[in-house]
């Protein structure tokens, strides 16, 4: 099955794993709408904004995931952000789970019955959408984050991508590139481990260095045991599904001298179809929209700050061997202005490291807290309400079985 | 030691007005089974007959030992202690009396004394006596309620029949051991020679029943229930001793499927008369069924027969006069295939559930952990207690994976080798038909051999001609006779088993659902609990 899926527009939620970002006026980013096509999902960036530094009040624009990366490595590169935690580029969108479903519907098309083809249909359908509404909720919310910081909503290139008119045609990465990329991040891995036995003498950052080197192990862990869990619950309703179907099967084909009573029970079962499978599959994905979904936000949240940590470090190797270079230089008595100089700058540099990466981890900390509190708050609420649905309803099929 | 949740002890209740009718003079002593006139039943579809008509079944949880035992245990056990209480007050009763005569000793003079002792003591023990009286009554009434109660089943007025099956002990030792059943009967029916029996039983003696019973009824169109079926695996793994999760479950379900099977047996009117049966319930002593071992001769015999059936299936032709006859068959094969896939589904959907309790516990470690490393201490602390509610809800999710199975997969089970057994009745049908066919194909051919000897004029070989002719007419009647009796037989027995699969399912989803109920409401309980931690972060 090829052709483009268009997604309307009324449906996509803000379920931000993130406080509410839009909550200054001057700049309210969201993502009204999404194209997929095959594998490209083109995402409809709508600004509005009340700052002089944009040339209307209005725009909509679209973009690619591509483009949202290249924003994130440009940010990430800017030296002057080195203070700030950058936040998580949004993972690519992934349809294996739909695209699988698609093809195996494809391959038993001859051999299930209308009904079961059009409930296959509209399951994948659903769960298609699901995926949808996840990728378009994190590149949201990705960009709301950049708006809602002070520094970053006046970046250049963030401007550029908000307003551009045309395709920003981001050159891929090349060969070369990737293989650079990849080197530097072994390099960088093989850095901070060096770095990690560089002295501390902040309190602060020694404390929230330990801390977050332990969390993010937890909470990786944490994530992959979630979403194993959510996988299996999705399983379950899937089977539930089945069951119904086949009890429908078995009701609707049945001797006369019981069809009235039998009719009934069709009637009943497919409504247990309803309460039980597709209330399960509603709790497995609301599990996974709240829960797994925010370990997997925090998950890539707190690599970021541990980047920050990183870069910090960094600052403090080259401060303290700035430090060692002028005492040479002082030793042999040349250069010693250019390594003082030097040593002032990576003197600067570490403060404003420090000064701002305070401010930030302090703010992620309050940021996370809250964004936990929220999440495991819906979730359980959402939980028992589904839970509440299915009682009463299972509780009305019992009636109905046994007054019959 | 034994895994001690059975959710369903299939019990059969029946409340049945006529079960007072049923005599001993209705069975005939002959094992060969029974003659055809007392133990044919009426078409009448309210069959007077028929003990379970008004069937209502009641599940139970069930686990005790055999009675007898913890009978004679709990009366020794009451005796004993009345006859401490009586000597306790008969010593507590004299030294009261002593101590009043001593006392009013002090007062009053010596020889009204001896009368008021006397008074007292006769006016004393005569309380005491009928305190103690009271007593006992007491201790008896109690006795009489743990005999009735003690195992927890529920009790309904008018109680026909009830059948439990309890494990014994594993004897032998090795690859010989073999596990003994203990199956217990209560009943009220009078073709039982005692109100409650318990005997001792192995699986092949299960499988022995079986086989005669359907050796015996299956030509007649009567539907038999099958046995549980043999399985080496299961078996092996229990003998070699491991008690592990799997070798415990193995043996729950073989003792569940084997109470199910004897109750279905005796739900069956004409198999409940049987001599066999009844000496399957009630005599202690059995011989040993060795013929359902699978290498012995009647074994491979067995297996002759039924692929010999399978070749005859394929050639007989039947022309059907009865259109009621080819609906069912066609149906029946519809639901065979129906009931198969939702066998099926069931089993991957509790597959599915034992993985999901499995993955929800290891994530509420994970959180516990995570909860641990957490600096905020609100936070951590809801960490700490979404990390329980996890734990609670994986435990929810097993004991709901074992009703997913015990409930309805096995019912399923029984249904798809049920509906085996009917396919069956209906091929001996076809058998029966095909012999009447082949009689009176012979007539013919012994008119034609009369008809050419007459011409022939030789007669004495005219006379055995004609007495041969005389003999299978008689043998085609007989066929079409036999041939009437089994469509009969069939009706009635499909008209049953579709009344019964239509009541066993509606109460087995209906239970199901309301094990289901019980689930999300105690989801809700977690959840709401789990909910104001949540909202306390800080």
């Amino acid at each position: 099955m090829t052709g483009p899926y268009s997604c309307c527009s009324c449906i996509v939620f803000v379920h931000s794993v993130s406080v509410d970002l839009n909550n200054d006026a001057s700049l309210v980013i969201d993502i009204p709408d999404a194209l997929c096509e095959r594998d490209k999902v083109k995402f409809t960036v709508h600004t509005k904004t009340t700052l002089s530094s944009f040339q209307k009040p209005e725009y909509s624009v679209q973009r690619q995931h591509e483009d949202f990366i290249w924003l994130h490595d440009t940010i990430v590169e800017t030296e002057e952000y080195a203070g700030l935690i950058i936040p998580p580029a949004p993972p690519k969108p992934d349809f294996e789970g739909p695209r699988e479903k698609m093809h195996k519907l494809g391959e038993g098309e001859s051999s299930m019955t209308k009904e079961e083809y059009a409930k296959m249909k509209q399951e994948l359908e659903a769960e298609y959408l699901a995926v949808f509404k996840k990728t378009v909720q994190v590149h949201e919310v990705f960009l709301q984050r950049l708006s809602s910081h002070p520094m970053f909503r006046k970046d250049r290139n963030f401007q550029i991508f908000l307003e551009y008119d045309q395709d920003l045609t981001v050159r891929r990465k090349n060969a070369k590139e990737m293989f650079g990329g990849f080197f530097k991040n072994m390099v960088k891995s093989a850095d901070e481990v060096l770095i990690s036995g560089v002295k501390e003498v902040d309190e602060f950052f020694e404390q929230e260095k330990n801390f977050l080197l332990d969390y993010s192990s937890k909470i990786k862990d944490a994530t992959a045991k979630a979403e194993k869990m959510t996988r299996s619950h999705k399983n379950v309703a899937d089977d539930y599904n089945h069951i119904s179907g086949a009890l429908n099967n078995i009701a609707a084909d049945n001797n006369t001298a019981f069809k009235k009573h039998l009719e009934k029970c069709a009637e009943v079962f497919e409504k247990l179809r309803v309460s039980i499978s597709k209330v399960e599959d509603r709790m497995a994905s609301d599990q996974e929209l709240k829960l797994t979904e925010l370990l997997r936000y925090y998950t890539r949240d707190i690599q970021a700050a541990k980047d920050l940590l990183y870069r910090r470090a960094r600052a403090l190797a080259d401060y303290e061997n700035s430090n060692k270079a002028l005492d040479k230089a002082r030793l042999k008595g040349k250069d010693v202005a250019q390594a003082e100089e030097n040593q002032k700058q990576c003197l600067q540099k570490f403060d404003k490291l420090s000064e701002s990466g305070k401010k930030e981890l302090t703010s992620f900390k309050a940021r996370r807290v809250v964004a936990f509190r929220k999440n495991l708050i819906e979730m359980t609420e959402l939980e028992i309400k589904h839970a509440k649905n299915s009682v009463s309803l299972l509780q009305g099929s019992i009636e109905v079985l046994k007054s019959n | 030691m034994w895994f001690s949740w059975s959710p369903v002890a299939w019990c059969c209740l029946v409340s049945s007005p006529e079960a007072a009718r049923l005599s001993a003079e209705d069975i005939s002593p002959s094992s060969n089974g029974p003659k055809a006139e007392p133990v044919l039943l009426d078409d009448d579809p309210d069959d007077p007959d028929d003990l379970f008509a008004g069937l209502t079944s009641c599940e139970s949880i069930e686990l005790s030992k055999c009675y007898q035992e913890q009978d004679i245990y709990s009366y020794t056990v009451c005796v004993c202690v009345c006859v401490y209480i009586t000597f306790l007050s008969i010593l507590i009763n004299f030294y009261v009396c002593v101590c009043m005569y001593m006392c009013i000793y002090i007062y009053i003079y010596i020889y009204i004394y001896i009368y008021a002792f006397i008074y007292l003591y006769v006016f004393f023990h005569i309380y005491l006596f009928v305190c103690f009286l009271f007593i006992y009554t007491l201790f008896y009434i109690i006795y009489l309620f743990i005999k009735i109660d003690h195992s927890f089943l529920c009790i309904c007025a008018h109680m026909s029949i009830l059948i439990v099956i309890n494990f014994f002990v594993f004897l032998g030792d090795g690859m010989n051991a073999y596990m003994v059943y203990k199956v217990l009967t209560k009943t009220s029916l009078s073709i039982f020679s005692r109100d409650e029996v318990c005997v001792k039983r192995r699986f092949s003696d299960f499988l022995g029943l079986h086989s005669k019973l359907a050796s015996k009824y299956m030509h007649m169109g009567y539907i038999v229930p099958p046995a549980p079926e043999k399985s080496i695996v299961g078996m092996t793994k229990v003998k070699v001793g491991k008690e592990d999760l799997s070798s415990v479950e193995f043996v729950e379900k073989r003792r569940s499927a084997l109470e199910r099977y004897l109750l279905r047996t005796v739900k069956h009117p004409a198999l409940l008369k049987d001599p066999d049966v009844l000496q399957f319930l009630e005599s202690s002593e059995l011989p040993r069924a060795v013929s359902t071992q699978a290498l012995s001769g009647a074994g491979i015999l067995r297996m002759v027969n039924k692929a010999a059936d399978a070749v005859n299936k394929m050639t007989i032709k039947m022309n059907e006069s009865d259109a009621w006859f080819e609906e069912k068959q066609q149906q029946f094969d519809n639901l065979d295939v129906q009931l198969r896939k939702l066998h099926a589904s069931v089993e991957s959907l509790v597959c599915h559930r034992r993985e999901l309790s499995v993955n929800t516990a290891s994530f509420a470690k994970s959180a516990a952990m995570l909860g641990n490393s957490e600096d905020h201490t609100a936070l951590s602390r809801a960490l700490s207690q979404l990390a329980e509610v996890e734990e609670k809800i994986d435990q929810l999710h097993q004991d709901q994976a074992c009703a997913d199975f015990y409930l309805i997969s096995e019912l399923l089970g029984d249904y798809v080798r049920l509906i085996t057994a009917v396919k069956g009745v209906f091929d001996q049908r076809m058998k029966t038909w095909a012999k009447c066919q082949d009689a009176q194909v012979m007539l013919q051919r012994k008119r034609e051999a009369e008809a050419k000897l007459q011409h022939a004029n030789k007669p004495d070989k005219l006379q055995q001609a004609k007495d041969e002719i005389r003999e299978w007419e008689g043998k085609v009647q007989q066929g079409e006779r036999d041939f009437e009796q089994i469509s009969k037989n069939i009706r009635r027995e499909v008209g049953r088993f579709e009344k019964d699969r239509v009541k066993d399912f509606r109460v087995v989803i209906i239970k199901y659902l309301e094990s289901l109920v019980h689930t999300q409401q105690q989801l809700i309980k977690y959840w709401e609990a789990f909910l104001p931690e949540a909202k306390a972060i800080a």
